[in-house]
């Protein structure tokens, strides 16, 4: 009972106490002052034209490359200061469309070719052919920027690194299998026989096909030649024979259990993995990949030899992967910008880029440095050898349209194909009537 | 009914206090609820220079799309775990209940996985069940019980149980500990009279514990269910949903905030399946609270 009151007492004193009532706004602006604290007024008009650059994950190991290149167009151009924010490839469109959202985005923008349409048609991305001189378009291979930069006909980005997939093979699980290795296979056709040698002498796999990515059926099908849809662009027309009897190759070797069960659930970073720990013989894969696996498995990297992309005996048809480099319709400096974009993709800066990793330049007279057809000895020069040597037989694939919905509908019927719910003609014929469904809608 | 003026202060000051949760529930949880609730009747997308409203469309198109019907199915299929979960973590408690030497080892161990991020139990769970290298299929063909590795991730109709026993496995020690906190309220009195009446371990377990632990089973059964019906991270990492595994958070997640298939980003129509979720969940609360609350006035009359 007194301790009651006593409580009672001390909970009246305390409202009557004048000090209480400032406790309480006080702890809400504390509240208030620290969700505050981020949002620093950018408005200011300082001495420094501030440009900010958004790339995907290149820090910390080209720090030096770039800060080199920045040091170079500051003193080019004075007054202007360039701030660098890198970010992981994981979820790298998402963040970015979050600073568009928020009206905070940054001036130059790295973006994978396949975002480019996506960007533009959000009106994030500005038309660059206002901003810059013809020249400088006209420095890069044609093909490239014509097909990866533009969207309705107009260029809404600048091509920078590029590169076509390469095989890397690890000798020593050929050997362990028993296959008298003379250099990576050359033809898809050679695949099944290779997988089943490795999977019945060791413990290992011989190959790793990614049916879970967005893309997956796209790359089966474009790969024989056979276009996704016609030339206007509304009408699927990949129900073909030659891309049924792709489709059929590619989940057969799921069918008869020549790749890893977890194919269908898992996405490229796996046979990346798999690779590196030495369980898996052959790996398609972009070059610069190769630097990861010689920091990360040094007796895989020793083991490893490289080869052209594998194809078709009759169809050599290399897709290109291509970074560009966009400039942001928030940007308060938009010609600053697309200087900036123009500087890091013209000839100096990208070869320069080049000798760091394995990676290709997309400006038509850096590419014909004898750096990129010369090979030296190391895995990474044969590697650039042959990815340079692919751009000229490569083509760029562009999302369709409604690119969510219809990759939604070619993973689904993938799945099933591959689960023998539907055989790949059946599969291919559905996948086209559903995806016309969409673009017609 | 007159207040005296100390009286009116205190509940002042009280709500004064209350003012900064207020403002950040109402601005981080009520007014995006009340905004996604909005953006459902709308197209909505970052990637869409202009909104409009579109009315019910966002919900037709929901009751035509064969990706939402296996999502809904797949999420209430996944309402398994409960009773499960509810079955296993009673038992666990009655195991580690008792103060003996050690004990405290073991509660700390069932508690582990509860403290453990979802995204490392899933990762570390996704390799264990490899159908190609994984240590469970690898013991079980040691063990001769099985020839050919079972796909317990790549193949529909087991892949989704598959990662409910993950589920199971992670919020076990959490039920658990809510079980002994049960456990230990309940009166020692009780206990002896049903000691004195004779009753068997298992009378007692029946007729005085369980019906004591009610309220208990309530609670596990609520926020059990709101776990269940909210399941993400085990399906985003172990399967990426893919072979029939989306659930609907799942599905939100993919339509409204994934790039990786293509850029859709369909805000609108992903917060038309929220409002379904939402309608779910409330749905799903109430009816436990409604019939097992009743249960429980009965038991205690």
């Amino acid at each position: 009972m007194s301790i009651s009151r006593r409580r009672s007492r001390l909970g009246n004193g305390f409202t009557q106490s004048p000090t209480a009532w400032w406790w309480a706004p006080a702890l809400f602006l504390c509240l208030v002052t620290l969700f505050s604290g981020g949002c620093k007024d950018t408005s200011d008009e300082s001495e420094f034209k501030e440009i900010t650059l958004f790339t995907m994950q290149l820090r910390p190991t080209f720090d030096e490359y770039f800060f080199e290149r920045f040091a170079e167009f500051e003193r080019t151009h004075p007054g202007v200061k360039i701030r660098w924010m890198d970010q992981p490839y994981q979820n790298y469109e998402t963040k970015l469309i979050t600073t568009f959202i928020a009206e905070s985005a940054p001036d130059v923008i790295n973006l994978p070719n396949e975002s480019v349409p996506t960007f533009a048609r959000a009106q994030f991305i500005t038309e660059l052919e206002p901003l810059l001189p013809q020249e400088v378009f006209d420095s890069y291979v044609p093909l490239i920027i014509q097909e990866g930069c533009k969207y309705q006909g107009k260029i809404y980005s600048l091509p920078w690194y590029v590169s076509t997939p390469v095989t890397m093979c690890n000798r020593k699980v050929f050997e362990e299998a028993g296959i008298d290795f003379t250099g990576p296979p050359q033809y898809n056709e050679e695949l099944p026989e290779i997988c089943r040698q490795i999977q019945e002498n060791t413990d290992k796999f011989g190959f790793f096909q990614t049916y879970a990515e967005a893309g997956s059926l796209a790359t089966m099908i474009v790969q024989v030649r056979v276009p996704l849809l016609d030339e206007s662009r509304t009408r699927a027309i990949f129900n073909q024979p030659r891309a049924v009897k792709a489709v059929e190759f590619w989940t057969d070797l799921y069918r008869q259990g020549l790749v890893p069960s977890e194919c269908l659930t898992s996405k490229h970073r796996r046979p990346i993995e798999l690779y590196k720990s030495g369980r898996l013989a052959i790996l398609h894969i972009a070059p610069q990949f190769l630097r990861q696996v010689k920091a990360d498995a040094p007796d895989v990297y020793r083991n490893t030899v490289v080869g052209p992309q594998i194809h078709w005996r009759d169809h050599a048809v290399y897709k290109i992967e291509m970074h560009t480099i966009a400039v942001s319709r928030q940007s308060k400096h938009p010609n600053l910008a697309a200087e900036l974009a123009a500087f890091l993709t013209n000839a100096e800066s990208q070869m320069k880029f080049c000798k760091l990793t394995t990676i290709l330049p997309s400006v038509s007279a850096a590419l014909k440095d004898p750096f990129f057809s010369e090979p030296d000895d190391t895995p990474e020069g044969q590697a650039r050898a042959f990815s340079a040597h692919q751009v000229a037989n490569g083509i760029v694939v562009l999302p369709p349209p409604k690119a969510s919905k219809v990759y939604v509908i070619f993973n689904e019927i993938t799945t099933q194909i591959c689960l023998g719910k539907l055989s790949a003609s059946e599969g291919l014929q559905l996948a086209e009537e559903r995806v016309n469904e969409i673009l017609l809608k | 009914m007159k207040f005296s003026s100390s009286r009116t202060r205190q509940i002042a000051l009280a709500y004064l206090f209350l003012l900064p949760a207020f403002v950040i529930i109402g601005l981080f949880q009520v007014y995006p609820m009340i905004q996604a609730f909005l953006f459902s009747f709308t197209d909505f997308s970052p990637l869409n220079p202009e909104t409009s409203f579109i009315g019910l469309a966002n919900f037709v198109e929901l009751v035509q799309d064969p990706a939402f019907w296996l999502a809904l199915k797949n999420t209430l299929l996944y309402l398994i775990v409960v009773p499960v979960i509810i079955v296993l973590s009673i038992s666990l408690s009655l195991l580690v209940e008792p103060k003996i030497p050690f004990i405290n080892f073991f509660r700390a161990g069932y508690y582990v996985p509860v403290v453990t991020m979802m995204v490392v139990v899933a990762l570390v769970w996704k390799e264990i069940f490899n159908t190609d290298y994984g240590v469970l299929n690898y013991v079980l063909k040691k063990l001769g019980a099985i020839e050919e590795g079972i796909p317990w991730l790549t193949r529909e109709h087991i892949a989704l149980f598959t990662i409910m026993t993950v589920t199971i496995w992670k919020g076990l020690g959490y039920y658990m500990v809510m079980f002994i906190v049960g456990l230990r309220a309940i009166s020692p009195d009780m206990l002896e009279a049903a000691l004195i009446d004779g009753a068997s371990r298992w009378q007692t377990l029946l007729h005085v514990k369980i019906p004591a632990l009610w309220p208990t089973i309530t609670l596990v059964s609520i926020l059990s269910s709101i776990s269940a019906l909210q399941v993400f991270e085990e399906i985003f990492i172990m399967t990426s949903g893919q072979i029939g595994t989306a659930t609907l958070v799942y599905e939100i997640y993919k339509k409204g905030f994934s790039m990786a298939y293509g850029g859709g980003m369909e805000m609108g129509y992903a917060c038309a399946m929220g409002v379904v979720l939402f309608a779910l969940v409330f749905g799903f609360s109430f009816f436990t609270v409604r019939t097992m609350g009743q249960y429980h006035t009965t038991g205690e009359n």
